[in-house]
């Protein structure tokens, strides 16, 4: 297993946003797809998850509804609403030119 | 939410469980890995919109079952900041209604009452008709002037009937108070010209009248026994010298009037006393027998100096005093158990503390409590304050009920007592907040310290306070039962005045339009009655009231009651009988009562000769009129004793009256708000055969109960009403409750304040006791377990508990022979009474003091040793 790193500040929002990008899914499932996707390195805080779920919902980014998940538990499924869209498009761009600003640094000499 | 994060944690486990680790300890690892719940939560709600609600409520649920856990110590906070809301309520309603209520007509700068002063300045009154007449160009050029005159009004409608205060008013008395009705219209020009009979009634005795009789400009009204048309109502409440309930437009015959002025913007009072001073406004008329009243001046008074309401400024400030007592004793009280109960809570916050809670949350959780506080001390005081007032108002006799008194609770200054109290707890409690939030958590879990706020030192805080409010008590506590004894006292002096034969005596009094012949008949007709067992003929003179005499008795020839009619149209003269000055001892001047009275009068009054004789009625008046003087008076002014066949003159220029005989002389109390006297009343009475009287009554002697003749008497005098007017038809006992109702009211209002003070302070030495006895509790048991008995550890305590709050005691003795001293003056109160009274509550207080702090620390000290060290 890679060693796990932590989250930047502020950037669980736009992996959250991410995630529910072309699938609806429920709190375990976006942790766990975090993980998968980024071989396990990226782990997120389960206990700030929630909270964050419970901010972007009440942003209007995110709807939430009960469901029922494959393996038949009654789960609370959390899908990207017009709004997160948007707001996902403008955290790429801002996550796109702070590694773009970070990396220039890195290599400067 | 709970149950988003226990599927979480499902899927955590069995995600676990997969990876082949035992169930058990996959729930332990799961939860572990999700870390605290309840802060995920707190987290999670703390960014939704109405967070704030949901922490509003969280903390006021916590905090309500945080009070409920100890019900007792909540109760007696909720119960003696309630109990100081209801006091400081009740007596503020109380000096709100006398004094600081604004009067319902517009009091301003410019509205004085002008009135009539004697040469000497010593009495003020209304002036007379003739008086008025000639100084109204005068008045006219400082503003818009009215006259009015007041009296009392038999009203009759259907069978029932009433005495009313009635004001006649000329057609600019309204407009200068900017009154208006508040439905149908006011006289006209043409009404006031004629003085017609139509009447302005107060709304509150119009709800009074059968719905039958309630139609304005249609319904008719008797007054006086003449029927009066009702074409407008006046607001309730209306205060004008008096409460008045029906307004009539002036007639030319009203004898006395007073004067309102509003003055114009340019007139200022000093000019207004300028141009008045030094004038007179009516020239003695050359061979007129009274010649004093044209020495009257003319004075003028801002319209709130004008008497309407008693002993402004002494009185009133007395009350206020009063109420910051109780406003005092309920923060000290509040204060005690507020530090009390941190003490109780130190560990409870440093835990809380320690497990990661915000000062903020920590000082929210204290305020929420607070609230609730705040909330049951309010509920107390509604019920506390309406049920004070009730008290207070069922201790006063309805009958009589002083106008300017309309006592009920103030709902702002409820809330003002509120918000007071609220701001005391929240002050005094946002220390331990302050402090719990910001404690070392790990400090603050060792005994007595962290908070800074040690069993001890809240004890010694707690002491000091209840010291104050000890000594508060005290002094409360001695003003009310000395107010209560100075009222028995007055009682008593006027119940001994009377003796047991006469305890249903009636007085009452004859409008003084009635002519002589009429009222003669009349007292021979009710002396004809076969209940009424005596008659006396009686007319009440105050000091200098004038006395109307005929020009052509100028002589008084020898005619007794039954033959002496007035001529119609005759002139009537005014006397000054309070210039009845004869040659006084060592310059003393003295201002006697004079009453013209009949022979039955002097028996009836139980006034037994002590020299020479007294005069009846087949008195003859010759040269000198026959007088009878009281016997102070005759102290006074013939201190040597040689009053009988001395020769005064009756008014500087009038006849001559000699001294027949000395009766023997009457204690008469005289109550006010605060203060009141008991004095002998210097007196001289003249024969009712001179056929001049003011102010005439009669007093009778019964065979039957008051409630009967009260019956027969209404019917008697309904019969007369086309003759005269009459009123105020009361027993003696009544006229006596009602001269002795501002004492009463004084007393009510102490007694029930004292209570209340003595019962928020009984519950605070208690708090203290039962927390002193409880930090205590591990050294009682070893005490206890080491042999001590039970009463020789509460009695340690408890003297523990009294040497806490012996400075309080020397305080409040201090502060009790002030009191006394002060009241000694102010009241009729003997040193031996107070010398009583300090014992009573010396010993009544300590007793209490006794019992609140025995009976915690006993109940503590009753516990098995073995128990008490278990708990520790």
């Amino acid at each position: 297993m890679p060693p796990r790193a932590d989250l930047l500040q502020g950037s669980l929002d736009l992996l959250i946003l991410k995630c529910l990008l072309n699938d609806p899914l429920h709190g375990w499932a976006i942790a766990k797809r975090l993980r998968d996707w980024s071989s396990e390195v990226l782990e997120v805080n389960q206990g700030s998850l929630y909270p964050a779920l419970y901010r972007l919902e009440e942003r209007g980014w995110v709807d939430a509804a009960w469901g029922v998940s494959p393996e038949g538990r009654k789960v609370k499924v959390y899908t990207l609403t017009k709004l997160g869209r948007r707001q996902l498009d403008e955290e790429r761009e801002q996550w796109r030119r702070f590694s773009l600003a970070v990396n220039q640094v890195l290599r400067a000499t | 939410m709970d149950e988003e994060i226990a599927s979480h944690l499902a899927f955590a486990e069995y995600e676990l469980i997969a990876q082949g680790v035992p169930p058990d300890e996959a729930r332990r690892r799961a939860r572990l890995a999700f870390g605290g719940v309840q802060q995920v939560r707190e987290t999670a709600m703390s960014d939704r919109a109405f967070a704030w609600l949901d922490d509003l409520g969280r903390d006021l649920r916590q905090s309500a079952r945080q009070l409920a856990r100890a019900p007792f110590a909540t109760a007696a906070l909720m119960g003696t900041a309630g109990l100081g809301i209801a006091g400081v309520t009740m007596i503020f309603s109380f000096v709100n209604s006398v004094w600081l209520k604004p009067l319902p007509y517009e009091v301003d700068a410019q509205l004085s009452s002008v009135r009539s002063v004697s040469p000497d300045r010593f009495v003020q009154e209304v002036t007379t008709r003739r008086i008025a007449e000639a100084a109204l160009p005068t008045l006219r050029q400082l503003g818009r002037t009215a006259m009015y005159a007041e009296g009392t009004v038999r009203l009759t409608v259907g069978d029932s009937a009433m005495n009313a205060y009635r004001t006649r008013i000329d057609t600019a008395t309204l407009g200068v108070l900017r009154l208006t009705p508040i439905a149908g219209r006011l006289p006209t020009a043409a009404e006031y010209a004629q003085s017609a009979s139509v009447a302005l009634l107060s709304q509150e005795l119009w709800d009074v009248l059968p719905d039958t009789a309630r139609v304005l400009d249609s319904t008719q009204i008797m007054l006086d026994g003449v029927p009066h048309r009702v074409i407008g109502l006046m607001q309730a409440g209306l205060r004008f010298h008096e409460r008045s309930y029906v307004w009539t437009p002036l007639r030319p015959q009203d004898e006395w009037v007073g004067f309102v002025i509003r003055r114009d913007a340019t007139v200022s009072a000093d000019s207004v006393g300028g141009l008045l001073a030094g004038r007179t406004f009516v020239a003695a008329e050359p061979g007129a027998l009274d010649t004093s009243r044209a020495r009257w001046r003319l004075m003028a008074a801002p319209m709130h100096d004008r008497g309407v309401r008693p002993q402004t400024v002494g009185a009133a400030a007395f009350f206020f005093l009063i109420t910051a007592l109780v406003l005092i004793v309920t923060a000290a009280n509040v204060a005690t158990q507020i530090f009390a109960r941190t003490v109780r809570r130190r560990h409870e916050l440093a835990t809380c503390a320690a497990l990661g809670a915000t000062s903020s949350r920590l000082a929210r959780r204290l305020f929420a409590e607070y609230a609730w506080i705040g909330l049951g001390a309010g509920m107390v005081g509604v019920i506390g304050a309406q049920l004070s007032v009730q008290a207070v108002l069922a201790s006063i006799p309805r009958q009589g009920f002083p106008g300017w008194l309309s006592f009920s609770v103030d709902w702002r200054i409820f809330l003002f007592a509120v918000a007071l109290t609220a701001a005391t707890i929240v002050l005094i409690g946002a220390m331990p907040a302050r402090e719990g939030s910001r404690a070392d958590p790990l400090q603050a879990m060792r005994e007595g310290g962290g908070l800074g706020i040690t069993s001890r030192g809240v004890r010694r805080r707690g002491a000091r306070l209840l010291e104050l409010q000890l000594a508060l008590s005290m002094v409360l506590v001695t003003m009310s039962v000395l107010a209560v004894g100075a009222y028995r006292t007055l009682s008593q002096v006027e119940h001994d005045a009377r003796d047991a034969e006469r305890i249903d005596a009636f007085a009452f009094s004859i409008g003084e339009d009635a002519p002589d012949s009429t009222r003669i008949r009349l007292i021979d007709e009710i002396k004809a009655a076969p209940d009424v067992r005596a008659v006396a003929d009686l007319a009440v003179h105050g000091p200098a009231r004038a006395v109307r005499w005929p020009s052509s008795q100028r002589d008084p020839a020898s005619r007794t009651s039954s033959e002496w009619t007035p001529r119609k149209g005759e002139p009537l003269r005014f006397y000054s009988l309070s210039d009845t000055t004869a040659p006084l001892g060592a310059g003393r001047v003295s201002r006697p009562a004079v009453r013209v009275v009949d022979d039955t009068f002097f028996a009836l009054d139980g006034r037994p000769v002590r020299h020479g004789r007294l005069f009846d009625a087949s008195t003859e008046i010759s040269a000198h009129i026959p007088m009878v003087v009281s016997e102070d008076y005759a102290a006074i002014v013939w201190p040597s004793g040689q009053a009988v066949g001395s020769i005064v003159r009756v008014g500087r220029d009038g006849p001559t009256a000699q001294v027949v005989g000395v009766v023997r002389a009457r204690m008469r109390a005289r109550s006010q708000i605060v203060t009141s006297v008991i004095a002998p009343e210097p007196e001289v009475f003249l024969p009712s055969t001179i056929g001049v009287r003011m102010q005439p009554s009669l007093r009778l002697q019964l065979r039957t109960d008051a409630a009967t003749l009260r019956r027969i008497l209404t019917h008697e005098l309904a019969r007369h009403t086309d003759a005269f007017s009459f009123s105020r038809l009361e027993t003696l006992t009544e006229r006596d409750t009602l001269a002795l109702l501002p004492m009463r009211i004084t007393a009510s209002v102490l007694a029930w304040s004292a209570t209340i003070v003595v019962a928020i302070a009984a519950v605070g030495l208690y708090g203290l006791a039962a927390q002193a006895a409880l930090a205590r509790r591990s050294e009682l048991g070893i005490r206890l377990a080491l042999g001590a008995t039970e009463s020789q550890v509460t009695g340690m305590v408890v003297r523990e508990m009294l040497r806490l709050t012996l400075g309080g005691a020397v305080l409040g003795l201090i502060g009790t022979v002030a009191a006394g001293y002060w009241m000694l003056g102010a009241m009729p109160i003997s040193v031996s009474m107070v010398l009583v009274v300090w014992t009573l509550t010396i010993t009544g207080l300590t007793t209490v003091l006794f019992l609140t702090c025995w009976v915690p620390v006993r109940r503590v000290a009753r516990a098995a040793p073995a128990d008490v060290l278990r708990a520790l």
